[in-house]
């Protein structure tokens, strides 16, 4: 890349001796090809999954929302848990392919591409969930917008839910740009590969005519890194402004100052948790590991080390917080958290998020595949109950004693969450079957200098 | 979305019957006779609709089958997502009619109120039927009824929905042959009685008491011409024993007219007269005035002491100073043991030298009765309760008698009631008997007789009014047996019951509110009782059956003879009774209109009786002292929703939650903590039952309060020929009833219980019952509130937040802003404001399993919590409704702006623009926001819609709802005060829950108005505001709890705030 010659001292960042033809070789070679057996599995399973889900939730549609285990007082359950995490997953692909790239990490080519890929489809899965957990979705879809009207209808705009449309769509508007954009020079590469006419048309028209001259490339470096420095700003607002709808309510538990850093925190957090476990299975998959290496995912991991520490800090604020603030509702939303009917929601999360991390201390773990992929999963999973007892644990005892109740999701909360992951892997593994999943104009900028030949 | 229909009137059928219109007093040239005489006039009536409102029911009942089968979600399960959430989003459409010609007495959009009185029960309150466009939609109490003054109980407003019952009888109908003409079954039964009259003469009629004077001589009248007619008045919950033991004590058997707005102090012994013992609207509103204490804005005003001692918790109970609870039967020991201590220990009556009554007392010495009863605080307990009453003599009030202490001793107890109120020179005082008293020829040996009669084949026909022995009585006592001896049976009834599928005859009768009658609900009232809409079926007053089979029989003597209908007779009866004393001044005519209009004749209650002479030969049926060894003993209570479970398919009432238990759709097996404990019992678990040879199963509800050797059962509940809505909800436990020496014993069985491990989950509205010592209630003694009304605000810093700096500019109300006060020392926790809202804001049903699921829809909650040790603790009501918080925390998070603040200070719920995020129920602190998570009006059905208010829209699925202040009478008694050209007064605008309050413990007014009641009394120290220190400004404000007993219950279980 542009500073490439300024270095003396290289990483090896892509092994096994590959040379640049080697690497388009290797990396278009799953589009070329007839979807392997293991694909259409993976593929199936997922449209499987999808169709439970969508199966219930127009039945949900049909009936009502009481189908699912909401109550009195827990006005909000898995859904809004279920949205808090996607969005949560959507921001490691910002992360590394925003802020990693002004930062000059070139590690990150090898796995930048899937990362944004698995951003824009968290996004679009976390989307469904604000839709669909509403009592008049065929109405929340339209008039959460502030569109132009005779009657004078305006929205909220101290709404946090609105201010979540805005940061949401914002934020999924950039990714697919920033995304798109990135995708060019090797839409390109894949057209020039092409041999079937429709094949060669469609990328033809999506790669924009690039030519791989100067020009091009020069007007590309500079849209890219435009695009990097507007992103950057998004990875923290939001989740900052996600935060929001929980802190700017009375709840307790949920109205405090802490909550921005901590779910951008927590998002990074969940978010490379969940690239480390997509990137582990696709250079398995796709035979990737000379340019997802060790080292890669080492790197990643000590990120995941380090967000766990910075989400263990924050759990351990709010306890001080609740107590030295001598507020009875906090001093007791906090006590609930862990003790209460809910605890062992509470030690599931404590123990995924802040315990089992700390193997990464080790460098044998950091790199062992079998151990980074159990604790990226239980990260995965510690990170869906921290949003579960942030929501819950809050809403089932709030103020009144005598509204108190217990959440209990119904069959429908589960099926409709099974039918978004359904959802998200339809969109990824289509993704690795139609576009070069690691960048590969990127990944040769990185390599060592090889003679022309 | 609903039909704006008004109802039909029915000109076919009042022309077929020729029957005069019921001359409302609306529109002066109406009461003129000719103006109906007039066919034109008759036949506008009719002639903009439907021929008949049968025939457009049905119509209904086609149309609103809009629910999704099965199916139908087969077929569109493959649909995407798209599809499906398009194809859901539309309403059936249903067309408004408007009126060709316009009536002239009605406008629509404006109602019509009709006087009448309230019949589903044995009270006889006054009501005013708020009728829409010639339906019945809420009733209301009527201000000028003496028994009722305007309020109104959880049975009476619900008793609207029984008119729109769906599943009432519509058709008369013949067993083995179904539906049958009027004139058909005329014919046959007339038939059978002139075979009667001419032979043996041997007719029954079976009734509840009849307490219609009308009624009554109407049946006397019919049942003459039979040698042997006779008739039998029965109903279980009766208070026979009362009545009885007036006769025994003073002569005359009455029910006595009992006055406890002159009590300063009450005695309960058993009886539950704030829930369900004869009169509770009356009892409440008078025992209420002495309960003002916050109200009267004087910490030295006047307030009364009420103790009880009861073997089930009731909700007098839970509103008792002291209670002490104690096993049935043990009733009669405490009342002996407190004569005891006034006559023996202290001497204190002149009748304390009477030997004979010293000898029968001394037995029942108060350290005795302690002992033995495990009175806290033990026989000086007793003796200070004795100083007490006799320090209030004169101005207390000792009662007894609900089914819970109809034990063996019932009678006996009453007689020591009466002997204790003689001695007490309550009599006369706070026990009215002057006047008339009420025809009361109650005798359960009577029923016990007619059994026999109809076993020994000595009944030819039987008539059964509203009647059900059957499903009230154990079958021991072998009536459904005896029913098959008797060759003619005529039900007359509202629905095929238990009874009436045993009847030969079907024969429906119509709901009160389609009927005339009038009514003796006490001493010297008498009450009105007008149609307030044509009947819906095809169905004949109860009395105008008995006219037209004395005609068609050629039996009709006396005034039956002379009268052409039940409305002729009713009003030549009324003319003929009432005119001399009531109607001085005016025509006859004009009597009877002003009658119709007031709905009530009375004469008022001043000064008092004479002291009637307490006859000592009564004393014999005071028992020798007998100890009660009884492990576990069974008592049988009527639950305050339900009652004797005669409209158990009312859907309001049978979701109406227990003021206690907070359990709705079932009844259970109440257990206190200790047994629970020993049987290790749970909430929930199924316990069986067993008692003599009956053996039922049900749930427990482990209910702090209840004695440790007591367990308790509802009556009401186990119907099984009601209707959907009733059959088979809870358990029926009449087969616990047993007849002892010719009387009911409800109470007292000894029982044994056994843990099944099995485990009903019950519908309850709320679980977590205490405090946790958070600003919620303020609860003082009387001591301490005379001291300082103030001081829990002082102990409590957290609770007035008054000057809070605001980066906000304040809300702006420039002509109102509606506020509200609560005081919790009057609010008893009766339930009343819960159904009258439900009836005024269209609040849906839901069903026992969505309450499972804590998605009841009430607006009105009302949150109990306790306080005290768990075997014996402390209850305080707070009716928990929308705020109206000035910084409300749900109208900030509203993406959609659907609820927003008003310039008259409230927080509106636009269900239009609602989504249904959720959002603001969750930011809402007071948990008063309920969401439709289905379309759950649709469980109206047919006729039942017709009890929609018009003037509130029914919510759909998807959308938020809570308390509107009644936003739509704010906006009727606004537009009123318009046409004035001023504002509207205070107390002109009256809120539904606040207008039906028994204890006026609810104030509603405009709080920029310096001058109303509501500000006045927000200015008062007691007044508090919940979770102040969050700052939300609430417009309703709560009054503190205050309790007249030396000091608050300890704190060893759980103490709150």
């Amino acid at each position: 890349m542009l500073e490439g010659t300024l270095e003396f001292k290289h990483e090896v960042l892509v092994t096994g001796g590959k040379t640049y033809g080697d690497v388009n070789e290797d990396i278009s070679r799953p589009l070329e090809n007839f979807p392997t057996l293991k694909w259409w599995i993976c593929f199936l399973t997922a449209v499987g999954a999808f169709s439970i889900g969508a199966a219930l939730a127009t039945y949900m549609f049909m009936n009502g929302l009481g189908v699912l285990g909401l109550n009195q007082p827990n006005g909000w359950g898995v859904f809004i848990v279920n949205f808090v995490f996607w969005v949560g997953i959507g921001h490691a692909g910002t992360l590394i392919s925003a802020i990693l790239f002004l930062f000059r990490q070139k590690w990150r080519t090898a796995i930048n591409r899937s990362a944004e890929a698995m951003t824009i489809f968290a996004v679009m899965t976390a989307l469904l969930f604000p839709v669909i957990h509403t009592g008049r979705p065929w109405y929340a879809a339209i008039w959460l917008l502030p569109y132009p009207n005779q009657r004078h209808l305006w929205v909220n705009f101290r709404s946090p839910l609105l201010w979540d449309v805005f940061a949401v769509g914002t934020y999924f508007t950039i990714s697919l740009a920033f995304w798109f954009v990135g995708l060019i020079p090797d839409l390109a590469s894949v057209r020039d590969r092409a041999k079937h006419p429709l094949r060669k048309l469609i990328y033809t028209i999506l790669s924009l005519g690039w030519r791989g001259s100067n020009k091009n490339w020069s007007h590309y470096e500079i849209a890219y890194m435009l695009l990097a420095g507007l992103s950057a700003p998004l990875v923290l607002s939001v989740h900052t402004i996600v935060s929001f709808d929980f802190a700017v309510s009375n709840v307790p538990g949920w109205h405090t100052t802490i909550f921005p850093p901590y779910f951008v925190a927590g998002a990074i957090f969940s978010g490379f948790a969940m690239v480390v476990t997509l990137l582990v299975i696709a250079r398995e998959v796709f035979n990737l590991k000379n340019y997802i290496t060790l080292s890669h995912l080492e790197k990643m991991n000590k990120i995941i080390m380090a967000t766990g520490m910075m989400v263990g800090y924050a759990y351990a604020c709010e306890f001080f917080i609740a107590w030295y603030s001598g507020s009875p509702f906090e001093g007791f939303a906090f006590v609930n958290r862990a003790f209460g009917p809910y605890w062992w929601a509470y030690w599931t999360m404590a123990s995924c998020n802040v315990l089992i991390p700390q193997l990464f201390w080790f460098r044998k773990f950091r790199r062992s595949i079998p151990v980074m992929f159990v604790i990226s999963l239980f990260v995965n999973i510690g990170m869906w109950f921290e949003r579960f007892v942030i929501t819950v644990t809050s809403l089932h005892r709030d103020f009144l004693p005598s509204s108190w109740k217990y959440y209990t999701p119904s069959w429908f909360d589960w099926g409709i969450t099974l039918g978004s992951f359904g959802w998200f892997f339809i969109f990824f593994l289509l993704f690795c079957r139609f576009l070069p999943a690691v960048a590969m104009a990127e990944v040769k900028g990185v390599m060592e200098q090889q003679p022309h030949g | 979305m609903m039909d704006k229909t008004a109802l039909p009137t029915n000109a076919e059928k009042l022309k077929a019957s020729e029957f005069v219109p019921p001359r409302h007093w609306v529109g002066v040239e109406e009461l003129s006779s000719d103006y109906w005489a007039n066919s034109a006039n008759q036949e506008k009536r009719g002639q903009e609709f439907f021929e008949k409102p049968v025939e457009w029911l049905s119509k209904i009942d086609e149309t609103d089958k809009a629910g999704l089968a099965r199916r139908d979600f087969l077929t569109i399960m493959g649909a995407s997502m798209a599809m499906a959430s398009a194809a859901c989003a539309r309403r059936p459409v249903h067309k408004i009619i408007p009126y060709v010609i316009q009536p002239e007495h009605i406008t629509p959009g404006v109602a019509e109120y009709y006087a009448t009185t309230s019949r589903d029960c044995p009270c006889g309150c006054g009501i005013l039927a708020k009728t829409r466009e010639g339906r019945p939609i809420k009733l209301e109490g009527n201000p000028e009824h003496p028994v009722n003054s305007g309020a109104l109980c959880a049975r009476g407003q619900a008793s609207v929905l029984n008119l729109y019952d769906p599943e009432r009888l519509k058709t008369p109908i013949v067993r083995g042959k179904g539906e049958i003409t009027w004139g058909e079954l005329d014919g046959t039964i007339a038939g059978a009685l002139k075979t009667a009259a001419s032979g043996t003469g041997r007719v029954r009629m079976l009734s509840a008491p009849s307490r219609s004077p009308s009624t009554t001589r109407l049946v006397q009248e019919f049942l003459s011409p039979f040698k042997a007619g006779a008739w039998v008045q029965f109903d279980p919950m009766s208070p026979e024993a009362l009545i009885r033991a007036q006769e025994l004590s003073y002569g005359t058997a009455l029910i006595p007219d009992y006055r406890f707005d002159r009590a300063n102090y009450v005695l309960s012994l058993g009886a539950d007269f704030l829930g369900t013992w004869m009169n509770p609207v009356g009892f409440a509103k008078d025992w209420g005035k002495n309960r003002q204490i916050n109200k009267s804005g004087e910490k030295d005003a006047r307030f009364s002491k009420l103790v009880t001692f009861e073997a089930h918790f009731s909700l007098t109970g839970s509103n008792s100073d002291e209670r002490f609870a104690v096993r049935p039967g043990d009733e009669l020991k405490i009342a002996m043991a407190i004569l005891s201590e006034l006559l023996v220990t202290q001497k204190k009556s002149s009748l304390a030298g009477d030997a004979q009554i010293s000898n029968l007392l001394q037995s029942y010495s108060a350290e005795k009765v302690a002992k033995e009863v495990e009175i806290e605080g033990g026989a000086k307990t007793l003796a200070r309760l004795a100083d007490e009453l006799w320090a209030a003599r004169g101005k207390s009030l000792v009662v007894g008698g609900s089914t819970a202490s109809q034990s063996e001793t019932a009678l006996a107890l009453q007689v020591a009631i009466n002997f204790l109120n003689s001695i007490l020179g309550n009599d006369g005082v706070t026990i009215g008997h002057g006047g008339e008293p009420i025809a009361h020829a109650v005798r359960f040996s009577e029923f016990l007789k007619l059994i026999a009669d109809m076993k020994a084949g000595l009944v030819d026909v039987l008539f059964i009014y509203r009647s059900n022995p059957i499903y009230q009585l154990p079958s021991t006592l072998g009536f459904r047996e005896a029913l098959g001896k008797v060759p003619v049976v005529v039900a007359i009834a509202d629905r095929e019951d238990e009874t009436a599928k045993n009847a030969m005859y079907v024969l429906p009768d119509h709901h009160y509110l389609e009927n005339w009658g009038d009514y003796n609900p006490r001493t010297g009232v008498y009450s009105l009782q007008q149609p307030t809409i044509p009947p819906l079926h095809d169905t004949r007053a109860f009395e105008d059956t008995l006219i037209v089979l004395a005609k068609s029989s050629d039996t009709a003597r006396g005034l039956i003879a002379k009268s052409k209908d039940w409305h002729e007779f009713l009003r030549a009866n009324w003319i003929e009774s009432h005119y001399r004393a009531f109607g001085a001044g005016v025509a006859a005519d004009i009597f009877w209109e002003n009658s119709l209009r007031t709905g009530v004749v009375s004469t008022a209650v001043t000064g008092n009786d004479a002291a009637r002479t307490f006859k000592s030969a009564a004393l014999s049926e005071l028992p020798k002292y007998a100890a009660n060894d009884a492990e576990l003993s069974l008592v049988v209570y009527p639950k305050i929703s339900l009652y004797d479970g005669a409209h158990a398919n009312n859907a309001w009432l049978q979701e109406m939650p227990d003021p206690l238990s907070s359990v709705t759709w079932d009844n259970y097996l109440n257990i206190g903590t200790t047994l629970a404990q020993k049987f290790e019992i749970k909430n929930d678990d199924v316990v069986e039952l067993r008692s003599g040879d009956v053996t039922v199963r049900l749930p427990a509800n482990v209910q702090p309060g209840m004695h440790p050797n007591v367990v308790s059962v509802a009556l009401g509940y186990g119907r099984t020929a009601v209707g959907k809505v009733g059959n088979f909800a809870g358990v029926n436990v009449s087969p616990f009833l047993q007849v002892k020496n010719n009387q009911l014993v409800f109470s007292g069985q000894p029982a044994t219980l056994r843990k099944t491990g099995e485990v009903y989950q019950l519908a309850r509205t709320q679980w977590h019952t205490v405090t946790e010592n958070r600003p919620v209630i303020n609860d003082i003694t009387l001591a301490e509130y005379r001291k300082n009304p103030g001081k829990m605000m002082e102990t409590d810093p957290e609770l007035k937040m008054e000057k809070v700096p605001s980066i906000w500019s304040a809300h702006e109300y420039t002509k109102y802003r509606w506020g509200m006060s609560i005081d919790l020392s009057s609010c008893i926790g009766c339930g009343a404001c819960v159904i009258g809202c439900q009836a005024e804001n269209n609040i849906a049903i839901v069903g026992r399993d969505q309450v499972r699921a804590s998605r009841q829809m009430h607006w009105i909650k009302i949150d109990r919590y306790y306080s005290g040790p768990a075997d014996n603790p402390s209850v305080v009501f707070q009716p928990m409704i929308c705020q109206h918080c000035e910084n409300a925390p749900c109208e900030t998070v509203c993406p959609v702006l659907a609820t927003v603040h008003d310039d008259e200070g409230l927080n509106v719920q636009v269900y239009n623009r609602c989504v249904g995020t959720r959002y603001c129920q969750n930011n809402c602190p007071y948990k008063v926001r309920r969401f439709n998570f289905f379309d759950h009006w649709k469980a109206y059905e047919g006729t039942m819609n017709l009890a929609w208010n018009p003037d509130v829209t029914v919510r759909s699925r998807g959308i938020m709802e809570k308390c509107t202040f009644c936003l739509q009478r704010i906006t009727a008694g606004k537009d009123a005060a318009k046409d004035e050209g001023e504002k509207a007064k205070d107390g002109a605008i009256k809120t539904a829950c606040q207008q039906t309050c028994p204890t006026d413990a609810i104030v509603f007014g405009d709080m920029n108005d310096p001058n109303s009641r509501v500000s006045k009394l927000k200015k008062i120290e007691s007044d508090f505001r919940v979770l102040e220190n969050l700052n939300t400004k609430p417009a309703v404000s709560y009054m503190t709890k205050v309790r007249n007993r030396a000091e608050m219950a300890s704190a060893e279980g759980g103490q709150h705030a």
